[in-house]
């Protein structure tokens, strides 16, 4: 097959894996999640450069990627729509001390990670203590606490 | 027009961001969808419908033959055509041109004694004294439907692979 199309088809099945598994997926990595995305960069390595091994395919690989990487990044900037539809929008997840339940389920996010996020980056020992949590785009969560709005 | 409700708590939050509530939602359902389009793929995958599997496996037999090979299978995958048979002497196995075309030949165990164009098909002769058991190695080159012909001296069969990327 045709590297170009090899590089593109490889490009976007990984991207849409990783959309359907949702922001979380890479910003908690775990040591087994580590492990696995070893073995993931393995296996596409193979399907990506089958057994050219040539510098000319590796260098129409890199480009392909680097390539279609930066499409997106154009129609992100250029389209909102894509923009979200790709990367998701921030989503408040804590308003005033209280959780969003159905937010937090439908993100796959719980109040341990809530609190986890408040501890490391606020200081914070309860959920009252935080007016909003937010989860960004790149799938970690900010904290805004409550005395600091004030 | 009817305005599709909203299935998450709506604030509002004194934040400057724009959380687009609906592409939301449309962006969980679509990963719900996806997550079964993963199980499912995961599951025909298992069985066989994408290779090495139960599904993928055909064998027929004919006389003192009977074949066996992959009807599903993958591009540049090395997959194996067993052919078994109980003539007692010489065994001539036939294939179209057209059919081997779509394959590069890995590997053929036991090698043939000889091999030969006739009629437009590649003749491997194997010479034996017993049951024999031959088996080619063969790695599709083409996606897509591949149908051809093989016949092991007078039992002849028809058969089929779809190979995917």
């Amino acid at each position: 097959m045709n590297p170009v199309i090899r590089g593109v088809a490889v490009y976007l099945f990984v991207y849409l894996i990783f959309r359907i598994l949702g922001k979380r997926s890479l910003a908690e990595v775990t040591t087994f999640d580590f492990v696995l995305l070893l073995i993931i960069s393995e296996t596409t390595t193979d399907a990506l450069i089958s057994e050219d091994y040539s510098l000319t395919a590796c260098f129409v690989m890199v480009c392909t990627l680097v390539g279609v990487d930066y499409l997106f990044s154009i129609i992100k900037e250029k389209s909102t729509w894509f923009q979200v539809v790709s990367d998701g929008a921030p989503l408040v997840i804590v308003d005033n001390g209280k959780p969003l339940v159905k937010r937090m389920e439908k993100s796959r996010v719980d109040e341990e990670d809530v609190m986890e996020a408040a501890r490391l980056t606020q200081g914070l020992r309860h959920m009252e203590e935080i007016l909003y949590a937010v989860l960004e785009r790149d799938g970690t969560i900010s904290i805004v606490p409550k005395q600091k709005s004030k | 027009m009817s305005k599709k409700k909203l299935t998450v708590e709506v604030i509002e939050a004194d934040l400057d961001i724009k959380e687009h509530l609906k592409m939301q939602e449309s962006g969980w359902n679509f990963q719900r969808v996806g997550l079964y389009c993963i199980l499912i793929f995961v599951l025909t995958a298992a069985v066989g419908l994408y290779g090495n599997g139960v599904s993928s496996k055909k064998t027929m037999t004919q006389g003192n033959t009977r074949i066996e090979f992959q009807q599903f299978f993958r591009q540049e995958a090395k997959m194996q055509l067993k052919i078994s048979t109980d003539s007692h002497e010489k065994a001539i196995i036939s294939f179209p041109t057209h059919y081997l075309n779509h394959f590069e030949i890995d590997a053929i165990v036991p090698e043939p004694s000889d091999s030969y164009f006739e009629n437009g098909e590649i003749r491997y002769a194997f010479n034996g004294d017993d049951a024999m058991m031959i088996t080619f190695y063969l790695v599709p080159q083409k996606v897509g439907k591949i149908r051809g012909s093989l016949r092991v001296n007078e039992d002849s069969f028809k058969i089929y692979h779809l190979i995917f990327p």
